[in-house]
């Protein structure tokens, strides 16, 4: 419907063009003027309906308009005056419409700016929502495994067996980390070692060893002679483990020393069979367990 | 702008009030009706800031004292009048046309704008309610840490 009327517009423009300029000449002087004005709505309706380069195109036509009836004027011998500002009048019209399409112009880029802006405001709050949501999902799972650590604590206050406890706290620990992850705790005193696992099945107690029958121990020495935490995500690629017939199904580990006022009384590991098996996050956590451990120690008068 | 505004105001005002002056003044058999026709400048000045219906309003009203003119045979070649009446009508009309279509697309852009707004509020509101839930997790996990480092 807008387009039938913008096309009818269009041929209206251009048929009152076409019939001024048939009437022009054929009538009297005093008529000339007031045509010429009329030239006006095409030039204006032109630029409008059909844009700033076929307006031009227009302006040139009417500018030889004026040329010829300037002539004409000129032969009739009558003022050219008000005729020349009628043509300062076209153009200066002419002009103002164009000023008038620039600021509406203007103000639509400046529309569509703001519009662009607030998309890539949008794209950057998705990005910050995304960012956030994963965040919440890991920090989620964090505190299940806290929540799960402090259920533990709480269970072990109640039961009075070193050798118990050690198994619980061990056994509820693989389960906080994943199946196929299994943990060692190894106590020494007076350079005798003991040994106990728990692969989240089953748990046992290996007794004292001699530190030299323990699997992975230039590991875990590093540990005890560095006092410090490791995350190791490939043992085989690391040149401070060597492996041995057991290890073989053992692709990464983490471990933490256990201190009983300061003196380091064992280490305290969790190793899995897959590459990169645990974040720095595991190694915080298990700091935590090897805590709890200590206390127990400390409960058990273990370094005296 | 403001200022801009009043300035073009004044200026549009201006010419019509002195070509309705000259109208009377300027001799109808030299200057034919070359003032009056200067009514098209105050109408596209009007129309950098206003809009149409209002223009209408204030040309018909000095129109209305050239037209009085005529009646009073002050103007007397009240044909040519008709038709350079016809003509300023014409360019409003033309120009009520352009504003129309301008509006259009302004109050296209206007409704997307609204409407993104409103969607970045809302994702606002749920970035800061995620903020808080992530915060009562961190808390709660501090609270456990510090419980269990001893």
């Amino acid at each position: 419907m807008r387009n039938y009327f913008e096309g009818t517009l269009k041929f209206i423009v251009f048929i009152f063009g076409v019939v001024i300029t048939f009437f022009l000449f054929k009538l009297g002087p005093n008529w000339w003027l007031t045509y010429l004005f009329a030239y006006n709505f095409v030039l204006l309706g032109s630029y409008v309906l059909m844009g700033g380069g076929m307006s031009m195109g227009f302006l040139v036509f009417i500018i030889i308009i004026y040329l010829m009836t300037f002539m004409r004027v000129l032969a009739a011998k009558i003022s050219l005056a008000p005729f020349v500002v009628e043509l300062i009048v076209s153009i200066l019209a002419y002009l103002l419409l164009r000023k008038s399409s620039d600021i509406n112009k203007y103000f639509i880029f400046t529309m569509e700016d703001k519009l662009k802006m607030m998309e890539g405001e949008f794209n950057a709050l998705i990005v910050e929502e995304k960012n956030l949501k994963t965040g919440h999902d890991a920090n989620v799972e964090k505190l299940l495994k806290y929540r799960k650590l402090m259920e533990i604590y709480n269970e072990i206050k109640a039961i009075k067996v070193f050798s118990d406890r050690v198994r619980k706290i061990l056994s509820s620990t693989v389960d906080i980390f994943h199946k196929e992850k299994s943990i060692s705790l190894f106590l020494m005193k007076e350079n005798r070692f003991m040994k106990v696992v728990s692969n989240g099945k089953e748990d046992m107690f290996s007794g004292e060893k001699d530190k030299e029958s323990l699997y992975l121990k230039n590991f875990d020495e590093w540990v005890i002679n560095n006092k410090k935490s490791l995350i190791i995500s490939d043992i085989y690629k690391d040149v401070r483990f060597t492996s041995s017939e057991e290890s073989e199904n053992i692709k990464s580990l983490i471990s933490v020393p256990l201190f009983i006022d300061e003196k380091i009384v064992g280490i305290l590991r969790v190793t899995s069979e897959n590459l990169n098996g645990f974040s720095h996050e595991d190694v915080r956590f298990l700091d935590i367990i090897a805590g709890i451990v200590s206390k127990i120690l400390v409960e058990e008068k273990y370094a005296e | 702008m403001r200022n801009n505004k009043n300035l073009i105001f004044f200026a549009g005002l201006a010419i019509l009030i002195v070509s309705t002056i000259l109208a009377v003044l300027l001799p109808e058999i030299k200057f034919y009706h070359m003032p009056y026709h200067f009514f098209i400048l105050a109408i596209l000045l009007f129309f950098l800031y206003m809009n149409v219906r209002d223009i209408f309003i204030l040309v018909m009203v000095f129109s209305s004292i050239i037209w009085a003119l005529g009646i009073f045979d002050i103007i007397k070649d009240v044909n040519l009048l008709l038709f350079d009446t016809l003509t300023i009508f014409m360019v409003a009309g033309i120009l009520g046309w352009y504003e129309t279509t301008f509006k259009a697309e302004k109050n296209k852009f206007s409704y997307i704008i609204t409407y993104k707004e409103k969607e970045i509020a809302e994702m606002n509101e749920k970035i800061r309610q995620a903020r808080k839930e992530s915060d009562l997790v961190t808390d709660e996990i501090k609270k456990i840490r510090h419980i269990l480092n001893f």
